[in-house]
């Protein structure tokens, strides 16, 4: 066993990657990273100490390949690998295979990671320690009977949950029974195709539940602390996008009972690393059930670095090394109140679809209460085939009420442009009141997508006139004959400058402006009138009065599409109309001429004759080559203008089709 | 460079009324001008858009570049012809930038009498013509017009030949004449895109044939469609008329600015920085300055810095003939040679001029002549001094000047002063009028006090008897008749000149013509007639 580790291999990307190696920067330990094609010029590799290739886009090719990862790690001789979260996190294979190699893998002991893999060996072994767990039930067999009389006996609505799953995959609610063979299908087929065993288990469906985990830290001294709970239960897509702590829902005996819940199976695993026990919280019958644990660094886990200050990446690879806990349950004292919100790069007014490209522009202020944990640089590709975390927020004060207006207040000023995101949906969720209130479960995003999804009123004609004036603006400055005139002077006026472009919902929007002088305009927008002064442009940032407002707008373009920000009335997208498009010149569908001096050799139609597109129809004879005229279009042979034998000039009309 | 003052008082009583009056005349300058704007009945208006057709103006405004200035010209044209199809007749024209190149654009007001010429638009088309040659512009021609307006044949037949004979001619001087044709072109108008160096011709919208079906029907008893004799697809396919198939409007503008892109119009003499200064004083005062009586004097150089660069104005002998004012100076950074009257001609005072006009061609500087002159000073005195050689001396340097001159008539310009300060038939690049100014042979009350003299002597040689009763009631008449032919609305619509101006436009309008001249290389001359010592 290692006494000191000099260097760490990260076996992970992005955000994360950029996390560890802030904390093995402190710790005065080297960080070495692997990269895919696509992330060559990542901010992560950037960072770290040391960067290898490992491979192509897809994960399998690199941040999944075991081989390659272990290979860069003994080529340069790496004293431990943290594998972050997602990827080989929580994979025995590679926790063993580190063993084997003799590399110190930052997570708990192999046992515990097995167990836990599974569900339904989770399960088992918790009942054995007499943990509550939802009613559930899981087979061997995949006897579709026995699972019909089981969920019959726990109750409808039930859930059907992949063994070896997580993140929503091969997961499916029943509703009824007539579903269920159906469902079960469905369920099996993913869980195959995601994580190669299509076995599932059941569990009775907590239809008003929400998501609150424990964080357990131990060591490998048989000491085990827990760090409180975090609140999850916001969710898109089975998929955690605001996390807060303290939980909102619960008391303090409550929080004590599932804090010791979380420290009993901890100790039945004789845990030793960082990890993290799921619950399901009943809203109605306020009990709890045991989901899951995850034998990993969290996705969330700042929320409960902010809550109590400490650095948990750093307490992982310290008791990784065997070392003792420094810290005992009696110093853990959470500190008022910590909330992360998950910019993702996906589309909320689409069904949350991920959207990928390139951000080009990226503007984090720096503001002492905040928590920034991010990859993105000032341009950054967000490619396809990662998650699209962009960035996590987080931000912790006295109270649930100061931090969400201060996160409020930042997500105004925080700017990402050239992809869709969710930072101003994120904001429509931090001003419902019932969010402020706590009063939510798992549902609430489906149940108030619309509400949440809807647009700031009159924010329309603000984002065209920032757009039109960016435009003008490039235009204005590019001048060179005439540009001791006014902007689109006319000594005889006759009609507004105009400028149109398209919206998301493909609506098509008119701006017209006119320049009155030194950078004012006169705007109508929908037949509403606006007295505008550009007051300030640089690159991608401008400045207007609008109806004696200010609007400071950052924009960025892309091939005729704009990204826009505006603090007050948040993101909007539209693409500038082209003003001269190429229009398809429709094949003619009239005339059938010569192309040449030809001599007609057949003719293979009749008057009248009903024919199809392509269908030949007169055979031409010229410099010895023959060629054949065929028809562009359905129709009538409607008349036949030349003859068999005839010599026609070029451009003869030869038959006419309708 | 010596700063010069104004005397103005913004508050003086007769600034006052001297703005009062410019203003009246200004806004009936835009009610004429918003009549200009006409696109012919509502009736035939609606039947465009219900053919998706854009309105003429509207074909301007999508064909020309995002943002760019436009230069109106003639829009006036024809305004006080009765029998006329309205100010600016059936042709909108005027000078933009199309692909970042200046065109001249002109664009039949097909919605109107079918875009048929009248007297108007014939005669502003060979004004046109003039400008395009002299300035070297790329034309752009919207076609949409029915040909001549028959009952004014007459009038039109020779020089609707003559637009013609120029399409050629500029084409021969490597000056591009483009036709779309959205419509009809019929006719003496189907030589439009004829003669033009390129053709775009709109689906099925485009009509280009000699003569119609009617008249062929007449002609030769052929039974024939519109489509067929001259339809769009014909004319790319077939004859070979039209150069490119345009599937709508917007496609052959589309199509047109391709063209444009790849034309040589050469190289410009000079495009200035944009680092220039606004004038000093305001060009509103304008309004004040200018005297509505034309009798009463005011300073020109109070005009001047009110419309050059910083109002920095380098004065040639200023203290010589001091009646006219000449100097150097910039609009939109471009320079320029001015000559200016300050009241009546005297011998030094063209003689001045004549010198100035010399020493601008060495430097290969375009003129701006300000007309503000009742003319030479008349009398014994100044017969005997020789005056008719003096104005004789300046109507050679400007006859035979080789640099561009610009025309602005602020004022008077009567009689030969006319002629030596560069009026119309001394073809400046551009002329433009104030809404006050007057110009003829001579004044409205000294011809009908010259014609009562005449009429009084010839009666008393014929030894008839006086009806003075008569005299007084025909000199009222010929007064009356006579001050309307001198006016501004009488000049533009007789196209003396290139349109009436809102004197605060002054440096707008002469900056665009600037830009326009400078687009071209510049070459003065040292050649003239002989000069009378």
């Amino acid at each position: 066993m290692k006494k000191t580790i000099n260097s760490i291999l990260i076996a992970n990307r992005g955000e994360v990657a950029s996390r560890i190696i802030r904390t093995c920067q402190q710790m005065g330990i080297a960080s070495i990273v692997v990269y895919s094609d696509i992330d060559k010029s990542a901010n992560y590799v950037k960072k770290a100490d040391q960067a290898y290739y490992i491979g192509g886009n897809q994960p399998n090719e690199s941040y999944l390949n075991i081989d390659k990862i272990i290979s860069v790690a003994k080529k340069v001789k790496v004293d431990a690998i943290h594998p972050g979260y997602g990827f080989l996190s929580e994979n025995v294979d590679f926790a063993k295979r580190c063993e084997k190699e003799n590399i110190i893998f930052i997570g708990p002991n192999v046992e515990s990671m097995e167990i836990m893999s599974s569900k339904s060996k989770a399960r088992k072994h918790l009942q054995k320690i007499g943990i509550e767990m939802v009613p559930g039930y899981s087979s061997e067999t995949k006897d579709l009977n026995s699972y019909l009389k089981e969920a019959k006996k726990i109750g409808y609505p039930i859930i059907i949950k992949a063994d070896l799953g997580g993140g929503g995959k091969g997961m499916r609610i029943v509703k009824k029974e007539s579903d269920f063979k159906e469902l079960l299908n469905q369920a099996q087929r993913e869980a195959k195709n995601a994580f190669g065993d299509d076995k599932v288990l059941i569990e009775k469906y907590i239809s008003d539940g929400r998501h609150i985990e424990i964080q357990l830290l131990g060591d490998k001294h048989k000491n085990l602390i827990h760090l409180y709970e975090r609140e999850c239960t916001i969710q898109r897509r089975y998929q955690k996008i605001i996390e807060e702590s303290p939980s909102p829902a619960i008391n303090n005996s409550i929080r004590k009972a599932m804090c010791d819940s979380a420290l009993s199976i901890g100790k039945s695993l004789n845990y030793d690393s960082l990890g993290t026990v799921e619950y399901i919280y009943n809203n109605k019958t306020k009990k709890f059930y045991f989901l899951e644990v995850n034998t990993r660094l969290q996705v969330e886990h700042p929320v409960t670095e902010e809550l109590i200050k400490i650095d948990l990446v750093k307490l992982q690879i310290e008791v990784a090394l065997g070392k003792k806990l420094s810290l005992t349950q009696n110093q853990i004292k959470p500190l008022g109140y910590s909330l992360e919100l998950r910019i993702y790069a996906e589309d909320p007014k689409n069904n949350f679809n991920p959207s990928s490209g390139s951000i080009e522009k990226f503007i984090c202020p720096e503001r002492d209460y905040v928590r920034i944990e991010t990859d993105l640089d000032k341009e950054s590709l967000i490619p396809i085939h990662y998650d699209p975390l962009l960035a996590k927020i987080i931000i912790s004060s006295e109270s649930r009420e100061k931090t969400i207006n201060k996160m409020n207040h930042f997500l105004s000023e925080l700017v990402i442009l050239g992809i869709d995101h969710n930072q101003d949906f994120l904001k429509k969720i931090l001003s419902q009141p019932n969010f402020i209130k706590g009063n939510y479960n798992t549902h609430y995003l489906k149940n108030n997508l619309k509400s949440l999804n809807s647009e700031i009123k009159d924010s329309l004609s603000p984002f065209l006139i920032c757009a039109s004036l960016y435009n003008w603006k490039i235009r204005d400055t590019k001048r060179t004959l005439l540009k001791g005139l006014p902007s689109g002077w006319r000594n005889n006026f006759f009609e507004s400058q105009k400028s149109s472009y398209i919206l998301a919902n493909n609506e098509e929007v008119q701006c017209n402006y006119r320049f009155i002088s030194s950078n004012k305009f006169d705007f109508n927008i929908l037949n509403y009138n606006y007295k505008v002064e550009l007051i300030d442009s640089s690159k991608e940032f401008i400045i207007v009065e609008i109806n004696e407002e200010i609007f400071n707008f950052h924009i960025i373009e892309k091939k005729n599409k704009f990204f826009i920000k505006n603090n007050k009335l948040g993101n909007f997208k539209l693409l500038k109309k082209d003003q001269y498009p190429i229009t398809n010149s429709s094949i003619n569908e009239s005339l059938y001429l010569a192309p040449i001096p030809s001599l007609i050799i057949s003719i293979l139609v009749k008057k009248n004759q009903k024919i199809k597109k392509n269908d030949p129809l007169i055979v031409l004879s010229s410099m010895k080559m023959e060629s054949t005229i065929t028809a562009l279009k359905d129709g009538k042979v409607e008349s036949i203008l030349v003859k068999e034998n005839q010599n026609v000039d070029a451009s003869t009309e030869l038959i006419k089709i309708v | 460079m010596p700063q010069i003052e104004t005397q103005i008082n913004p508050n003086d009583s007769s600034f006052l009324e001297n703005k009062k009056k410019m203003l009246e005349s200004i806004n009936m300058l835009e009610s004429f001008l918003e009549e200009s704007k006409s696109h012919g009945t509502e009736k035939s208006v609606k039947r465009a858009r219900s053919r998706k057709k854009m309105l003429a103006r509207e074909r301007i405004e999508y064909l020309l570049d995002k943002d760019s200035p436009f230069l109106e010209l003639l829009p006036l044209a024809g305004l006080k012809h009765k029998s006329g199809f309205g100010p600016g007749g059936t042709n909108v024209t005027g000078i933009g930038l199309v692909s970042n190149k200046l065109c001249m654009i002109q664009s039949n007001v097909g919605t109107k009498k079918g875009g048929s010429v009248d007297y108007a638009t014939s005669y502003k088309g060979l004004r046109i013509g003039e400008i395009i040659e002299k300035n070297k512009l790329p034309t752009i021609n919207l076609v949409e017009s029915g040909g001549v307006n028959l009952p004014d044949q007459d009038k039109i037949f020779i020089n609707a030949g003559a637009n013609f004979k120029q399409i050629t001619q500029r084409s021969k001087l490597g000056l591009s004449t483009i036709s779309l044709v959205f419509g009809n072109a019929t006719a003496g108008g189907a030589y439009v895109p004829g003669m033009s160096d390129y053709t775009i011709l709109q689906k099925n919208a485009a009509k280009v044939f000699l003569a119609g079906p009617p008249l062929v029907k007449m002609a030769t008893n052929e039974i024939s469609s519109d489509e067929e004799l001259g339809g769009a697809e014909m004319h790319s396919k077939i004859s070979g008329v039209s150069d490119y198939l345009a599937e709508n409007e917007i496609d052959a503008f589309r199509i047109v600015r391709e063209i444009v892109e790849y034309l040589d119009c050469g190289k410009p003499h000079l495009i200035p920085d944009d680092d220039f200064v606004s004038p000093k004083f305001s060009a509103d005062e304008l309004l004040g300055i200018i005297p509505f009586n034309p009798k009463i004097p005011f300073d020109i150089r109070e005009l001047i810095i009110r419309i050059i660069d910083n109002s920095d104005f380098s004065e040639f002998k200023k203290e010589y003939g001091n009646t006219m004012v000449t100097g150097w100076g910039k609009i939109h950074g471009y320079p320029l040679a001015i000559i200016a009257n300050n009241g009546v001609m005297f011998s030094e005072s063209a003689n001045k001029a004549a010198q100035f006009i010399q020493l601008s061609n060495k430097n290969n500087v375009p003129i701006l002549f300000i007309n503000n002159t009742t003319g030479f000073m008349v009398g014994k005195k100044y017969e005997e001094g020789g005056i008719i050689k003096s104005g004789a001396n300046l109507i050679n340097a400007v006859s035979n000047s080789e640099v561009p001159h610009l025309t602005l008539m602020v004022g008077s310009s009567y009689g030969a002063g006319n002629y030596g300060m560069n009026g119309r038939s001394y073809d400046p690049r551009f002329l433009f009028t104030y809404p006050n100014a007057k110009s003829g042979v001579m004044g409205s009350e000294q011809l009908a006090g010259v014609m009562e003299i005449i009429k009084i002597q010839s009666a008393k040689s014929y030894g008839k008897k006086i009806n003075y009763k008569e005299l007084v009631k025909e000199k009222e008449e010929l007064l009356k008749k006579m001050s309307e032919k001198e006016t501004a609305w009488f000049s533009t619509s007789e196209m003396w000149d290139d349109g009436v101006i809102d004197p605060r436009q002054t440096r707008n309008y002469l900056g665009f013509s600037l830009a326009v001249v400078y687009s071209q290389p510049i070459k003065g001359t040292s050649n003239y007639g002989v000069f009378r010592m």
